[in-house]
């Protein structure tokens, strides 16, 4: 008879035991509201179709990061006040003996955020994926993804204003270059603790670029402007095609020589596309390796939205700001666009401007609808692509400037 | 500005304001010129890249529609009148293939006709016709 009842008691200690460890017993408020704001994100990816490849990683890695009791990252390892109580050195930008020891999956995961890995060997994929040929074909693009950058600065502005500090406000105005790996690699080195609530508006804010957008390039022209037909453009031979990614990295490096890992990345990924000999390298890079990296990115960067660092008036500070850069960035873009149609004579449409704020492909084909919207027989869509790639550069180089300034 | 800025006392050096917003300004101004720099001077050198290449400016726009009828030209210059059908030279080789076409089935009419009839189909050839 005491047998069973030991058994009962030993029985109902088990499982009051394993109650008291799981889920149910220690999730907080904050974590419910956390996992249903990765819900949302869930449900823009998968219903709406909004940048799926890397919302619904982002989404899911959040969900993974608020479940309790898990353990599956750490992100006190990444504190720098943790760290130091740890008897690191100064300095010390992960407690590394502890991630080794205690770390879960993600830990290791996002140490390739952590350590700058990432966002380059993305940008390695893109350049495998992008043709320069509509940029070399007008050199003057160049010209409208500088204008598009200003929006970076505006909300810079804006941000020190609120209250933020200047590496804050770096991070939250990069998030107007509309490119999220050069958003993720300032902020990872800027304001690593902002991650999260940037990685997510700036990857939210790409996917609207069609509902942003189009207002404000419509404000800003007239129905003539809107109607211009640009002429065709020039063909480009292989050989500018191949010596231009080596004198941009070149050029860049000696400029900004932090800008060198986004920018030079970029332009190794096109040289081997432009080569025409390492195939297999271009596929590799375009394809496997980018989506690999992709998904690590996405859930590595979903996984530091923690509560307690999301779940903030600082999140919605952030993504009005955000917005307000793609505004201003795509007006400057514009605007310069005006500027050069009046001093063609009237040759260059200005709705291409709007693709200066990066966002590939997704702002040049936004040029082209508002365009054929106004005209059906106008095709701006090569002609936008060549401000759009100039955008990556210009966002690039503009990340390379507030690091350097800021670092 | 880098030396001024370190996370340690930079509150205190800009509390106010009016002192965030100089630092903010500036720090655009920087910002913006040197991005403004870089990119305008990658423009001159894809520029002077393509003059160098092409042998023409890299930044002039040439068209297809434009570059077809010069070369049409071109063609036609070198090329003997009639040796193609060039729009500029076909008025009357339109007509002679509208001719030709007319010529054959007249042909064929007649053909048809005769061999209809009792007598064998004799040799004829129309050489030509004439419009009134």
């Amino acid at each position: 008879m005491n047998s069973i009842v030991d058994f009962f008691n030993a029985f109902s200690e088990t499982i009051n035991r394993l109650w008291q460890g799981s889920g149910f017993t220690n999730i907080q408020l904050s974590q419910i509201g956390m996992i249903l704001i990765a819900f949302v994100l869930l449900y823009l990816a998968i219903v709406k179709k909004f940048e799926p490849l890397l919302l619904l990683p982002i989404a899911f890695g959040m969900i993974l990061t608020n479940m309790p009791m898990a353990g599956i990252i750490n992100m006190n390892f990444y504190d720098p006040d943790f760290i130091t109580s740890l008897g690191y050195p100064e300095n010390t930008i992960f407690a590394y003996r502890e991630v080794l020891n205690e770390g879960g999956l993600l830990d290791y995961i996002y140490l390739g955020i952590k350590l700058g890995i990432y966002p380059p060997l993305i940008f390695l994929g893109i350049g495998a994926l992008t043709d320069f040929g509509p940029l070399l074909a007008n050199p003057r693009s160049l010209l409208l993804g500088a204008a598009a950058q200003i929006g970076i600065f505006v909300a810079f502005i804006g941000a020190l204003l609120l209250g933020f500090t200047p590496w804050e406000a770096a991070s939250i105005g990069i998030i107007g270059g509309a490119d999220g790996p050069t958003a993720i690699f300032v902020t990872k080195t800027l304001a690593p603790h902002l991650l999260g609530a940037v990685a997510v508006a700036a990857y939210a804010y790409m996917a609207l670029v069609p509902v942003i957008q189009p207002p404000i390039m419509r404000a800003l022209t007239t129905k003539k402007e809107r109607g211009v037909v640009m002429e065709q453009l020039r063909p480009v031979s292989s050989t500018e095609k191949i010596i231009f990614p080596i004198a941009v990295t070149i050029l860049v490096a000696l400029i900004i020589p932090d800008a060198l890992t986004l920018v030079g990345m970029l332009m190794l990924g096109n040289l081997l596309r432009e080569s025409k000999v390492c195939e297999r390298l271009v596929k590799t890079a375009g394809n496997e390796l980018l989506n690999i990296v992709t998904i690590f990115l996405g859930v590595s960067v979903g996984a530091t939205a923690t509560a307690s660092s999301f779940l903030t008036s600082r999140t919605l500070l952030i993504i009005g700001l955000g917005v307000i850069a793609f505004g201003f960035g795509t007006a400057a873009g514009v605007l310069l666009g005006k500027l050069m149609y009046r001093l063609s004579g009237g040759k260059v449409n200005p709705l291409i401007g709007s693709a200066g704020v990066s966002a590939v492909p997704m702002a040049a084909r936004v040029s082209q609808k508002v365009g054929s919207d106004e005209n059906p027989s106008n095709f701006l869509l090569m002609h936008a692509m060549g401000p759009n790639v100039a955008g990556v550069i210009g966002s690039a180089v503009a990340a390379g400037i507030l690091l350097a300034l800021l670092r | 500005m880098i030396s001024v800025l370190n996370a340690g006392n930079w509150a205190e050096q800009y509390s106010t304001i009016g002192e965030r917003a100089f630092l903010s300004i500036t720090m655009t101004v920087v910002g913006i010129v040197i991005v403004v720099f870089v990119l305008t001077l990658l423009t001159v050198v894809v520029s002077l890249m393509s003059r160098l290449i092409n042998g023409k400016p890299g930044g002039k726009e040439t068209t297809a529609p434009k570059r077809q009828p010069e070369a049409a030209a071109e063609k036609a210059a070198v090329e003997p009148a009639g040796s193609s059908a060039e729009p500029g030279a076909s008025a009357s080789e339109r007509a002679s293939e509208t001719d030709g076409a007319l010529i054959a089935v007249i042909t064929a009419a007649v053909s048809l006709a005769l061999s209809d009839s009792s007598q064998p189909s004799a040799g004829f050839k129309i050489r030509r016709i004439r419009r009134v």
